[in-house]
């Protein structure tokens, strides 16, 4: 039986997760450049899977990264596809970017394209 | 006329710390450099993709020949050339694994940026299927995030290993 919640204090090359059953919120702010990124995501995804089996009404998952790595990105594209089993409708995903950063932005459009989940990708100044 | 100022050099062998402490350095070097956001974060990325590349290539049960050998170290160089930011490496490879790589480089290089997005998307939704697949996505963002195309070059050692070389240069 998983916890309510999930909290995962930032360093300098891993993100600051929080993750809330109850409410449906999920948010991944920071920096994902681990080497190891499976190591980091592991626990997470786990997490995700049995909050799956009984998921909140709606499920907002909020991404706001300043760099990812492509290690990162394989583990997060898991963790996306964990989600895809809720409905479609009860899912959304808002990719944040900082005004300006292009690479960040692209690489929501990326996962927007091979994920099936409802991407919102927005920049920071206008949300 | 050419000129070229190194940033930051290393010859060694890799490690994890290694690798954490060469990028502190070189985001801490970049602060004090005039150089815009856009490019200091394309530097980074890249040189985070680089350093990782190299650490995850290296064979997982090193003998003690291995390291007497130097089959674990690698070179790193990074410095300005005529303004643009230009990353070498340098490390031992196999030299039965050499085909592939260079395979997967001529095909990388063969691909405009519309072609790089479309083969990085690709190998991103295949690698999430099999988590320890190693789709080569390093190398395809390494390639998108430069602008140019990956300059590299294979040394023969002796009969089992061989050099790789990769230069980066970052628009």
């Amino acid at each position: 039986m998983s916890s309510t919640t999930l909290h995962i204090q930032p360093t300098s090359f891993t993100p600051e997760v929080s993750f809330d059953a109850s409410t449906g919120k999920f948010d991944i702010k920071g920096r994902s450049i681990p080497e190891n990124a499976p190591e980091f995501y592991h626990p997470l995804i786990e997490w995700v899977k049995e909050y799956v089996s009984n998921p909140a009404a709606t499920t907002t998952v909020t991404i706001l990264f300043d760099y990812i790595n492509t290690s990162s990105s394989k583990s997060l594209m898991h963790l996306l596809n964990v989600l895809t089993a809720i409905s479609e409708n009860e899912v959304n995903i808002h990719w944040l970017y900082k005004a300006g950063d292009e690479a960040m932005k692209e690489a929501g459009e990326d996962f927007n394209t091979i994920v099936n989940l409802p991407f919102h990708i927005l920049s920071t100044e206008n949300s | 006329m050419e000129e070229e100022n190194v940033i930051l050099s290393f010859k060694g062998i890799i490690t994890a710390d290694l690798l954490t402490s060469v990028l502190h350095l070189m985001e801490a070097k970049m602060e004090t450099m005039e150089e815009s956001p856009r490019t200091r974060k394309r530097v980074f990325s890249i040189l985070v993709e680089c350093l990782q590349n190299i650490y995850h290539h290296l064979d997982e049960n090193p003998t003690q020949a291995d390291f007497e050998a130097h089959n674990r170290s690698a070179v790193v160089l990074i410095s300005k050339v005529n303004n643009q930011f230009l990353i070498r490496t340098g490390n031992c490879i196999n030299l039965a694994k050499i085909m592939e790589l260079k395979e997967r480089l001529d095909t990388i290089n063969s691909m405009d940026q519309d072609g790089l997005r479309e083969m990085y998307q690709t190998s991103l939704s295949e690698a999430a299927m099999s988590p320890k697949a190693t789709a080569g996505l390093g190398m395809i963002d390494i390639a998108r995030k430069s602008g140019n195309k990956l300059d590299y070059e294979f040394l023969e050692i002796d009969a089992n290993m061989g050099f790789f070389c990769l230069n980066i240069l970052i628009d």
